[in-house]
C-alpha cells in the first residue's frame, strides 16, 4: 500500500507537471502574439494585437452586438440539438431493439452519413433562402448520426442477460427498456450527444458564415467585408470559448452518469 | 392438482442441421412450501428447465400450469450474479419493485435482507466493487426482495467458497423455513442438496431419471446413516 502510493505519488506528479505546461501554452502564444504585434513582426492588418482585439470585444459587448449574435447561434443549436436528438433516439432505441429495421434502413443513412453538411448549402439556400430553416437542416445533419450510431452501438451493447434478469421478475417490454435497455445505454447516448453538440457547433457556424444574417457566422462574414480584423479574431476566440464551454457541460453530464464502476477499490 | 405442475416438458435448440434435446418428457409437481432441488450433470438440462418456469423461453411442447391458474411472482437467482453495474447494491436489491415507482421502494426490506447477508456495508456500493461471492449474495437478496412465491435458484452457491457456501446454506433453509417459501433448487453438489430439500429430481440428458422423497428433520446431519444412504442412492443413480 505505501509503496504503491508511493508510486502513485510520483504518477500525480508528472501529471500535475505536464498539466502546468499544458495550461500554460495559451498563456505562451497570448504573450508572444502582444509583443509580436508590439514590436512590428506583421502587419496590425493581419492580425491586429490582443489589446486591440479586446477592445473591439468590449465595444461589441457594449453594443449588444456580439450578445445578439451569440444569442441567435445558441439558439438555433438548442433548436437544432434537441429536435435532431430526440428523432435521432427514438429511431436508434428502435432500430436498436429491433433489428431487421436497422437493416432495412441502413443503406440509406449509409449514404446520408458520408455527406458533409456544408455541401447541401447551395441546394438549401435554394430551397429555403438564408432563413433559419437552412441551418436547423444543417445542424440536424450534423447532430443526427453520432447521436444514432452510438445509441444503436449502447442498446446492442446492452447484456441480454440483463435484460433477462428484468424478465424474470416480470417487467414488462416497456419497463424493460426503461430500466435496463436505457440506463446501459447511456453512456453511449451522452458520448453521441457530446460528439454531436461539437459537429454541430462547427458546422452551424459554418453555414452561418455563407447563408444567415445573425450569429456569429455571420458576425465573421460581416467584419471580412468591413476589413475588420479585430472584429473577425473575436469572432473565432468566441466561438472557440462557447464551444468548449458547452462540450465541458456535455463531458461533466458524461462523468456524472457513468462513473459507477469506474472509481477504484472497495467501497 | 398440486399447486404448481409440469407435465411432459420438451425443449429442443436447434443444433446447426440437428436438433439438441435439452428437455424431454420432464413432468414435475410441487406444492406450495416445497422445496425441490434438481441435480444432474453439467449439461443435463437444469438451467433450460428453469428458464421454462421463469417464461424466459419457451418450451417445444407440455405445459407449465398453477392451480390457481396464474403466474406466480417469481425470484431468481441466476448461475451468474447478473448486477445491473449502473445500480447501487442496495438498488439492485429492490430491482424487483422499480416499476412500481421510487416512492414504493422498500428500503427497509432491502436493509434487512442485506444485514442478513451480510453485505449491509456494501449497499452504496455500485456492483464492480464486490467480490463473486458477495456480488452472489447481493443476487440472493434481490431475487427474495419482492415476496416471491416461487423461486428459482441455479446454482446460486456454485461460485462461492466453502465457508460462504455453508453460511449461504444455512440463510436459504432459514429463510425457507420462516418463510415457508416454494423453492425449485438447481445444483450438483448432492450433498447439498439432501441437506436442504424435501424433494430430490435427478437429470440425465434431459430426462429425469431417479425422484427421492426426503423425510429427514432439519437441521439434517451429514453423519446420519438416512442421510448417506440417499446421497449414496442419488450417487448412483447419476453414475449411471
Ligand atoms: N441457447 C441454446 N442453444 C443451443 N443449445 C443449448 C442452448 N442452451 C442450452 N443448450 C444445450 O442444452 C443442454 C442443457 O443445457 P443447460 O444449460 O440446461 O444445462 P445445465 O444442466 O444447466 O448445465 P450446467 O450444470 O453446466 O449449468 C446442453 O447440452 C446445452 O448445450
Ligand atoms: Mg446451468
Amino acid at each position: 500500500m505505501i509503496l504503491l502510493g508511493k508510486y502513485a505519488g510520483k504518477a500525480t506528479r508528472a501529471a500535475a507537471f505536464l498539466w502546468n505546461i499544458g495550461a500554460a501554452i495559451p498563456i505562451i502564444v497570448l504573450i508572444l502574439w502582444q509583443w509580436g504585434s508590439k514590436s512590428g513582426w506583421w502587419s496590425a492588418f493581419l492580425l491586429p494585437g490582443p489589446t486591440v482585439v479586446m477592445k473591439s470585444f468590449i465595444s461589441l459587448l457594449a453594443t449588444g452586438e456580439l450578445a445578439e449574435n451569440i444569442c441567435a447561434s445558441i439558439l438555433r443549436i438548442l433548436k437544432g440539438f434537441s429536435f435532431s436528438a430526440l428523432v435521432a433516439l427514438a429511431t436508434a432505441f428502435a432500430c436498436g431493439i429491433y433489428r431487421p429495421m436497422l437493416r432495412a434502413l441502413s443503406p440509406t443513412f449509409e449514404f446520408i452519413r458520408h455527406i458533409p453538411p456544408m455541401a447541401t448549402i447551395p441546394m438549401l439556400i435554394l430551397w429555403f433562402g438564408i432563413g433559419e430553416a437552412s441551418k436547423l437542416v444543417i445542424i440536424v445533419m450534423a447532430t443526427f448520426f453520432p447521436i444514432f450510431l452510438n445509441t444503436v452501438q449502447g442498446v446492442i451493447q446492452c447484456d441480454k442477460r440483463l435484460v433477462e434478469v428484468a424478465r424474470a421478475f416480470g417487467y414488462s417490454r416497456a419497463q424493460e427498456l426503461r430500466y435496463v435497455i436505457f440506463p446501459s445505454a447511456l453512456p453511449y447516448v451522452l458520448t453521441g450527444m457530446r460528439l454531436g453538440l461539437g459537429y454541430s457547433w462547427r458546422s452551424l457556424i459554418a453555414a452561418e458564415l455563407v447563408a444567415a444574417s445573425s450569429g456569429l457566422g455571420y458576425m465573421i462574414l460581416d467584419a471580412e467585408q468591413l476589413s475588420r480584423p479585430d472584429v473577425i479574431m473575436v469572432g473565432i476566440l468566441t466561438i472557440g470559448c462557447l464551444g468548449s464551454l458547452m462540450d465541458v457541460s456535455l463531458s461533466c453530464l458524461t462523468t456524472r452518469f457513468t462513473s459507477y464502476g469506474k472509481k477504484d477499490g472497495v467501497v | 392438482m398440486a399447486w404448481f405442475e409440469v407435465s411432459k416438458l420438451r425443449k429442443e435448440y436447434p443444433l446447426g442441421e440437428s436438433v439438441k434435446v435439452a428437455l424431454r418428457d420432464f413432468s414435475l409437481s410441487a406444492e406450495r412450501g416445497d422445496f425441490v432441488s434438481i441435480i444432474g450433470r453439467s449439461g443435463s438440462g437444469k438451467t433450460t428447465f428453469l428458464r421454462l418456469v421463469a417464461g424466459l423461453s419457451s418450451q417445444t411442447s407440455g405445459e407449465i400450469k398453477y392451480s390457481d391458474g396464474r403466474k406466480p411472482r417469481i425470484g431468481m437467482v441466476f448461475q451468474e450474479p447478473r448486477l445491473m453495474p449502473w445500480l447501487t447494491v442496495e438498488e439492485n436489491v429492490v430491482f424487483p419493485y422499480k416499476p412500481l415507482g421510487r416512492k414504493n421502494l422498500p428500503l427497509k426490506r432491502a436493509r434487512a435482507l442485506l444485514e442478513m447477508l451480510g453485505i449491509l456495508d456494501y449497499k452504496d456500493a455500485y456492483p464492480s466493487a464486490l467480490s463473486g461471492g458477495m456480488a452472489q449474495r447481493a443476487a440472493l437478496g434481490r431475487a427474495l426482495c419482492r415476496e416471491p412465491e416461487l423461486i428459482l435458484m441455479d446454482e446460486p452457491l456454485g461460485a462461492l467458497d466453502y465457508f460462504t457456501r455453508n453460511a449461504l446454506r444455512e440463510e436459504i433453509l432459514n429463510l425457507y423455513m420462516t418463510e415457508a417459501k416454494t423453492i425449485l433448487f438447481v445444483t450438483h453438489d448432492v450433498d447439498e442438496a439432501v441437506a436442504m430439500s424435501r424433494r430430490i429430481v435427478v437429470l440425465d440428458e434431459g430426462e429425469i431419471v431417479c425422484r427421492v422423497k426426503i423425510d429427514l428433520d432439519y437441521p439434517r446431519k451429514r453423519t446420519d446413516p438416512a442421510f448417506a444412504a440417499i446421497v449414496e442412492q442419488l450417487l448412483v443413480s447419476i453414475a449411471r
